[in-house]
């Protein structure tokens, strides 16, 4: 009798051990081959149905209430402004202004995805020989590491920046319309994988590849001397 | 039922328990896949371990120099940053810059005049200085700040 007890006491030790070394290996193959387990376990309950994870997915700004603006955290302590169901902010024309958002990021279910911004405006508040223009942030670590599309309107060019402690490493760049400048912009900026592609109202205008961001926040930028202003703001995942 | 029509301990004899599983086969199969998965843990957590920034610590350090010039070939002064590290360095004067203790592997070195920044990909021996020789860092530059 005492002996059948010590075997059946072995027996669940036995499972015990077997099963949190699936658990262990399983979990260190996630880790190693890059996949998410929350982006693995949200996949998983949306295809049984589930609501959980796809109420989280999406990350969008119609800036037609205050409380759109909340997200948003500035590296200078001004706050953005809403005019007219838009996000606005004015340039001192001395410096550029930042306003990352983390909350959008981390709903996000993967670091693919892609951000659009609808009713771009620029236009030159302060005349001096600062740059005028709007950016945005994305794979940022802060503001001074990560990723930029800038649109610059007194140059007429857009680029892709990589931003390294503060240093501007430029990835690419193309000439743009004058005319720019004096109409309400559609930018749509995909970042999948280790390449970045920006599309003005639909058309593909420029592309960058890196590698050196795998993940960050997003984020928007007013260059020092320009008032922008954004109708709207949405990032979602880049479905494979 | 009565006890009367009770089968007999004898209508069982054959086949009402199964013989006992063999013990030392059950003990060896489970060995067996206990250090399968003890094995494969480990090789997992091996590639874990030479994916790390530790494993390049252990991997050893080396050096890395040369020297900067703008677009006309003039030696400048540039500040160096090792991406994904704290280390970071100066040139001088005449653009030689030095940086040691750069952990060994593929290496993304930023060298920045100013604001704007050139990038160079430098593979970094163990105990080996690498000369990265004449690197010409923007000057002129279109800036977006």
């Amino acid at each position: 009798m005492k002996k059948g007890k010590e075997l059946s006491g072995q027996g669940l030790v036995e499972y015990a051990l077997i099963l949190a070394g699936v658990a262990l290996a399983a979990i260190l193959i996630l880790n190693i081959s890059g996949i998410s387990v929350r982006e693995t376990y949200c996949k998983a309950v949306i295809a049984l149905g589930g609501k959980a994870c796809d109420e989280n997915k999406d990350c969008s700004f119609a800036f037609d209430d205050s409380s759109d603006l909340d997200a948003w955290e500035s590296n200078s302590g001004n706050e953005l402004s809403l005019e007219d169901g838009k996000a606005c902010i004015t340039g001192d024309g001395k410096s550029a202004q930042s306003y990352m958002n983390s909350r959008c990021t981390d709903s996000l279910l993967s670091d693919d995805y892609s951000i659009s911004l609808s009713g771009v405006t620029v236009d030159e508040v302060i005349d001096n020989d600062k740059n005028t223009g709007f950016d945005t942030w994305f794979r940022a670590k802060d503001d001074n590491n990560g990723y930029l599309f800038i649109y610059n309107s007194r140059t007429d060019y857009v680029r892709f920046w990589k931003v390294v402690n503060g240093k501007w490493v430029r990835l690419s760049q193309k000439k743009v319309p004058a005319n720019w400048g004096n109409q309400e912009l559609n930018f749509k900026i995909d970042v999948k994988g280790d390449t970045f592609t920006a599309y003005q109202d639909g058309e593909e205008i420029l592309q960058a590849s890196d590698g050196a961001y795998t993940d960050g926040e997003i984020g928007m930028r007013n260059k020092p001397s320009s008032k922008s202003c954004i109708g709207d703001i949405s990032v979602e995942n880049i479905s494979e | 039922m009565s006890l009367e029509d009770s089968p007999s301990l004898e209508d069982f004899s054959d086949d009402f328990l199964s013989p006992p599983p063999d013990k030392a086969d059950k003990k060896k199969r489970f060995s067996v896949t206990l250090v399968a998965l003890v094995l494969l843990i480990v090789i997992l957590l091996g590639i874990n371990f030479a994916q790390s920034g530790a494993y390049a610590q252990l991997a050893g350090k080396g050096s890395l120099s040369g020297y900067a010039v703008n677009e006309s070939g003039d030696a400048i002064l540039v500040e160096i940053f090792v991406f994904g590290t704290d280390i970071a360095g100066l040139s001088g004067d005449d653009g030689y810059f030095e940086i040691e203790n750069i952990p060994a592997g593929e290496r993304s070195i930023i060298i920045a005049y100013g604001d704007i920044a050139t990038e160079k990909i430098a593979s970094i021996n163990a105990g080996a200085k690498t000369d990265l020789g004449s690197v010409t860092v923007p000057t002129e530059l279109e800036t977006d700040y």
